[in-house]
């Protein structure tokens, strides 16, 4: 049966996830570890999120690793010179304690907030800035680690258990108002070894809300693997591109390529 | 500020400094030799230079600036083909745990510089999980590895007489780590023996550093009457713990005699190769798939080091009673030495965690210290509890917390100067 | 060119953008200062009743409303163009400015079943072909979408699961975008320069 020209746009816009670049930062440096541990200085962060979105990155997400030893998020002035001149969506994440914290980063040119640990002791704060901003602008960050039988979610950059499993999380996370989840496998981070195609197929299932899965890409056919799950809205690298692994032109071309149908041009209603 | 001057207990700085470097104090105690261990030891401490820097932080300046790097590369080449052996025996003996730094060690040994090395291990009081599954893996990346596992009934009685003496839970652990791979290399004729790093790079005096080779009175002793272990006499382990000599055995350092005879020469890798322990973390984990921790250690940020024991939660805790140094002063220290982090960070770091209960194994460790089995043989008198709990631990930590750094505020301990 | 400040979004990425289109902005906060714009954009994030509120209580309803009926440019984006509309279910004790017919449904009462919000990059398709450059794709964030609009009032819509859903619309110098063009890379930035040259030819 012909395909109507919708349902063509539609089936390939399945096949196109949204690629994140991760960039994790500490005292204005690039950094990244294994597992969430280890964490290595690797390079300057504006650069490396002005090449990225020169390469086509869709979206970037700066994480602030220090934010909660010191209380606070520190990307204020990283940010600002992001925003200058990167024109793509800047989600902000990393010690965001209250809505004044989330004001203010969105006057720097945040376009969505991160909140993970924070939320743990007061669930209210989602809400509350969710209903301020709209949930669109909400992120609700998860930090999964393997456990007997599921997933165990963990805070503090990976240093402390919860006990609370990604499952409930993420219900407890919809409830509260967040519009869209970035659930990162702790075990596979910065290993490249491939996504936890497993976690993300239980969340999508679980969540009505966008899923962008991390951890793990080691390579285009991680990327083209992971596009294969339908609900997927949007996968997170950061390994594979601070280090050069993942060239973000043929990975979009082979995205699009893999579904093996043209880009429809000048279509009329 | 002290008003009165405080007593210091084991012969302490009175005065407590901070490198202004790092974030250690004057108080961490250099490594003692552990046999002559006893609660009247007066303690040698890490020596600061006229500028208030740490000799472990000049140790870091000089391994990124002064150290020509290559030429050690190349007297480790020399060494290791002066060595080895491709007949199949062993030619080096590699002690470690399967942490990260003894999988590093035996692995660029074997597949970089082609020996073949016999890894050696003492083991644990108490394996964690994640301990023993990165042993089992740090063997399937392809060593040969013999396990030592001293009798549980001993091992239990020395580590519970070093708490009650020293407050010292890793003292018969330490035992068999600095003894246990010389005397493998005597035991089966390998003339080589190479540990990781050189404790100097932590505080010891720099001037431990410039020989290659660890100071034999580290680890032999030629008197039997001059060793105390748990900071008990032989014949006080004998009489009130029924410790006799034979039981003994694996905890006594190696026969200098037959270290000579057998021409046995204990290296410091750490001489040779520039040590990074993050480094080593991500070279296991590409190599032999080492797993850190599934959480932070109690009293430290940090996933991925000393995580074979779950005795080593106390042993930090009962630093941090003592010194005032606890896991979090020790691994952010050497992290500010690397350049991972700043002072600023490490001491913030610490001022979260450092000192921290650890609750978790809890249970587990005042069971292992409650000498109760039924083999045991302890005299009436040896000791004011044989039950250990939490009240009777707490009772003997304040025998060794020293007045001039601690302050009690109400029903709560603090440190009269924490770091800054 | 006068961007309307109302306090909520990120009113930074709005200017920068402007910036590089070769845009000086003033930020508009209170109505007198609206007198003399030009041009003006109309940004807005999270809900309807929001940005109404804080529209109406910086007093600036009337003065935008007054902008419009003098036939000068605007340009409402997100929930800046949902405003444009006559309400919204998000927000029921509000009313929109009722510039364009038609009112704000959430989007899952097309289909229940599909994850909201809409997220990410999208085709545009356009109602008409044009000869100028017509942006290919952009990026969106909204729950919301416009319905029981005038057709005429249609520039290009976008397809949300399989169901048409408006993404630009205009009527003579008012237009306004579901998307971000300002977070749509370059090509967002050179259709958000031709359509403000357009409104205020």
């Amino acid at each position: 049966m012909e395909k109507s020209w919708i349902d063509l746009v539609l089936e390939e816009s399945r096949y196109v996830k949204r690629i994140v670049a991760r960039l994790d930062v500490k005292s204005n440096f690039l950094i990244k570890g294994v597992r969430f541990e280890g964490l290595r200085k690797i390079g300057d962060p504006a650069s490396a999120a002005l090449k990225y979105y020169e390469d086509g990155i869709d979206e970037i997400f700066l994480m602030d690793n220090v934010a909660s030893l010191y209380g606070r998020n520190h990307l204020g002035s990283l940010l600002e010179e992001v925003a200058r001149d990167v024109f793509v969506p800047l989600t902000v994440g990393g010690g965001i304690r209250n809505l004044s914290d989330a004001e203010e980063l969105f006057g720097l040119g945040a376009d969505k907030i991160a909140i993970n640990t924070a939320s743990f002791s007061n669930p209210s704060l989602i809400t509350e800035v969710a209903n301020k901003f709209g949930s669109q602008a909400v992120v609700g960050s998860v930090q999964a680690q393997r456990t007997l039988g599921g997933w165990e979610c963990l805070v503090e950059q990976g240093r402390d258990r919860t006990g609370v499993s990604v499952v409930e999380r993420v219900q407890q996370l919809t409830n509260l108002g967040a519009g869209e989840l970035l659930v990162t496998s702790v075990d596979n981070d910065g290993v490249q070894c491939g996504f936890d195609a497993e976690l993300a197929e239980v969340v999508v299932a679980t969540s009505t809300l966008p899923v962008v899965i991390g951890g793990g890409c080691g390579g285009i056919d991680d990327v083209l693997e992971m596009v294969k799950i339908e609900k997927l809205s949007g996968l997170s690298l950061a390994s594979a591109l601070h280090f050069d692994i993942v060239n973000l032109g043929e990975l979009k071309a082979k995205m699009k390529q893999q579904h093996q149908k043209p880009l429809i041009e000048g279509n009329f209603a | 500020m002290i008003e009165d001057k405080e007593q210091a207990l084991f012969g302490l700085p009175e005065y407590v400094k901070f490198c202004t470097r790092c974030v250690i104090s004057n108080q961490r105690p250099n490594s003692a030799v552990e046999f002559k261990h006893t609660k009247d030891s007066k303690k040698t401490t890490i020596r600061f230079n006229s500028e208030g820097v740490c000799d472990a932080c000049l140790m870091a300046e000089q391994k990124n600036i002064l150290i020509d790097w290559e030429s050690r590369e190349m007297q480790l080449r020399e060494l290791c083909d002066r060595y080895r052996r491709d007949d199949g025996a062993y030619d080096c003996v590699v002690p470690g745990s399967g942490g990260k730094d003894s999988f590093y060690a035996a692995h660029v040994l074997r597949y970089k510089y082609g020996m073949n090395p016999l890894t050696v291990t003492w083991a644990p009081n108490i394996y964690t999980d994640v301990g023993l599954r990165n042993f089992t893996h740090w063997i399937q990346a392809g060593f040969d590895n013999e396990l030592y596992t001293p009798s549980g009934l001993t091992h239990r009685i020395l580590t519970r007489v070093a708490v009650e003496k020293l407050f010292h839970p890793f003292q018969a652990f330490m035992f068999g780590q600095k003894a246990l791979a010389p005397k493998v290399a005597a035991k089966y004729d390998i003339p080589l023996v190479f540990y990781g790093e050189n404790e100097a790079e932590y505080g010891n005096p720099i001037e431990d550093t410039s020989s290659s080779q660890r100071d034999w009175s580290f680890f032999t002793e030629s008197n039997p009457d001059d060793i105390f272990l748990g900071g008990a006499s032989l014949s006080e382990l004998k009489e009130n713990f029924g410790i006799s000599g034979r039981d003994l055995n694996p905890y006594f350092p190696a026969d200098p005699e037959l270290i000579h005879r057998k021409k046995v020469e204990v290296h410091y890798l750490g001489y040779y190769l520039k040590w990074h322990p993050q480094t080593a973390y991500y070279y296991s984990v590409k190599h032999g798939n080492f797993k850190a921790a599934q959480e932070r250690s109690p009293g430290t940020y940090s996933k991925y080091n000393s995580l074979d024991d779950k005795i080593d939660d106390f042993h930090y805790y009962t630093t941090f009673v003592k010194f005032g140094i606890g896991r979090a002063t020790y691994d952010a220290a050497q992290e500010i030495r690397s350049g991972d982090i700043s002072r600023e960070e490490g001491v913030a770091l610490v001022r979260k965690f450092d000192g921290e209960y650890p609750s978790r194994f809890e249970k587990e460790i005042f069971d292992y210290l409650t000498l109760n089995h039924s083999q045991m043989k302890i005299s009436n008198s040896a000791l004011e509890r044989v039950v250990m709990d939490r009240d009777y631990f707490e009772q003997l930590a304040d025998k060794f917390r020293s007045p001039h750094l601690w302050k009690k505020v109400g029903s709560t301990w603090s440190l009269r100067n924490p770091v800054t | 060119m006068s961007v309307v400040d109302h306090g909520i979004g990120n009113i930074g990425s709005i200017t920068n953008a402007l910036r590089v289109c070769g845009y000086d902005s003033t930020l508009i906060r209170d109505p007198d200062e609206l007198n003399d714009a030009s041009i003006v954009v109309l940004p807005g994030v999270g809900n309807f009743g929001g940005v109404m509120s804080a529209i109406q209580g910086a007093g600036l309803h009337e003065a935008i409303r007054g902008h419009v009926f003098e036939d000068r440019p605007l340009l409402g984006i997100c929930v800046g163009m949902q405003v444009l509309f006559q309400g919204s279910t998000e927000s029921p004790d509000s009313n929109g400015f009722g510039f364009f017919s038609g009112k704000l449904n959430h989007l899952s009462s097309l289909d229940s079943t599909k994850v909201t919000p809409s997220v990410g990059w999208k085709e545009l398709i356009h109602v008409a072909s044009t000869d100028e450059v017509s942006l290919k794709e952009a990026y969106f964030v909204h729950s919301y979408f416009a319905a029981g609009i005038d057709p005429a009032d249609l520039i290009s819509s976008y397809v949300w699961e399989g169901h048409l859903v408006p993404s630009h619309v205009g009527r003579g110098r008012v237009q306004g975008v579901q998307f971000h063009p300002e977070k749509s890379r370059l090509e967002g930035l050179r259709f958000l320069h031709g359509v403000l040259q357009d409104i205020s030819k």
